[in-house]
């Protein structure tokens, strides 16, 4: 089976859980895919778990609505299937690429170091996510990509809070890069 | 009862629930890992650890399927194999996916805390850490900042696993 469309897998909680390759058959209204895998493991869905599909392009966001159906060996390979609940599109106004990241970051927010996870990250921006609230609008970031550390100034634009969780979404500055450093040159 | 299971493509551990099994077969709550539900392939290898008194079991299994009973989904997974020996840990030790910072001599680097005891750690980093003498900061359900030695050190897959040893109990 040729699974030739990629899409974006966001879980009930707007949370991004991995890209995965799927086929879409809309006559029979479902979704066959790979199975996701996510930090070097499978990922699990209960039966009528609902999720959301997401398709980029430069013109448009295509969401599917989907709910997890069941698991389906077909040709030795395992395959998900999910039923399309429903199906939309709106206009991408997105200025920039969007990034779906996990990648742990240092918050300096009033003097105080607090943890946060960058669930997205574009040109100018990034989505994070943290445990304890931010008190202050503006915040120092600093987190590792591709072996270097990296220092940015966000501006919060936007907060909600999902559980015990805060989400801030961000506008960013490039301040600086620092070269990772290891035993062997310290 | 409580066992961990050992995710090999990962490296990590997770605590699971044994509900139930017999000398052939072991149905085990779902493994989850950030929230996420991991799932095996038919007929790939599964290693459950289970510790009772001064005893260590590790089973050697093959993930079998999913199943639901009274409203509860388990993984079936069939023994291929089980070792005993004796268990040598001091205390007792949660496995757990925490992000946290290293910080020590005007150094710092961004770190995993995969499993958590009253006295150590077990720490899993992108780069090696040039310093013995730490201070490892993470938020757990609240703040902790706490002083420690880097007791031993390890580099496997392009990652770095360090063992800490706590000055002060958690």
């Amino acid at each position: 089976m040729q699974l030739l469309q990629q899409a974006e897998l966001i879980s009930e909680t707007c949370r991004y859980i991995a890209q995965v390759k799927l086929l879409i058959e809309e006559k029979e209204k479902r979704v066959i895919t790979a199975v996701p895998k996510k930090r070097g493991e499978y990922i699990f869905f209960y039966p009528e778990e609902e999720l959301t599909l997401h398709f980029t392009s430069a013109s448009r966001i295509t969401f599917y609505k989907v709910r997890f159906h069941e698991i389906k060996l077909i040709k030795k390979s395992i395959y998900y299937i999910f039923t399309i609940l429903s199906f939309f599109e709106l206009e991408n106004i997105r200025k920039e690429e969007r990034k779906y990241v996990e990648c742990p970051a240092i918050l300096q927010d009033e003097n105080i170091t607090k943890l946060g996870t960058i669930l997205d990250m574009s040109e100018n921006g990034m989505k994070i996510e943290t445990k304890k609230p931010l008190l202050q609008p503006f915040v120092q970031i600093l987190f590792e990509r591709k072996n270097k550390h990296i220092y940015v100034q966000g501006e919060i634009m936007w907060t909600k809070q999902i559980g015990n969780l805060y989400y801030y979404g961000m506008k960013t500055n490039h301040v600086g890069v620092i070269e990772h450093e290891s035993r062997a040159n310290a | 009862m409580k066992a961990e299971l050992t995710l090999n493509r990962s490296n990590r551990k997770i605590d699971i629930d044994i509900i139930a099994g017999n000398n052939k077969t072991v149905f085990i709550s779902i493994p989850t890992r950030n929230e996420e539900m991991v799932y095996f392939h038919p007929n790939e290898p599964v290693e459950i650890t289970y510790y009772k008194e001064n005893k260590m079991y590790r089973f050697h299994t093959l993930f079998s399927n999913v199943e639901r009973f009274r409203h509860q989904w388990f993984y079936r997974l069939i023994i291929q194999e089980v070792n005993e020996s004796d268990n040598v840990r001091k205390e007792e030790r949660q496995n757990v996916e925490i992000p946290s910072i290293i910080f020590g001599d005007f150094h710092y680097v961004f770190a995993t805390i995969l499993d958590l005891s009253p006295s150590g750690a077990k720490i899993e980093t992108s780069a090696p850490f040039p310093k013995k003498d730490i201070i490892l900061f993470f938020e757990n359900e609240k703040e902790c900042w706490i002083k420690g030695s880097i007791i031993w050190e390890k580099h496997e897959y392009n990652k770095y696993y360090c063992g800490v040893s706590f000055q002060d109990k958690v």
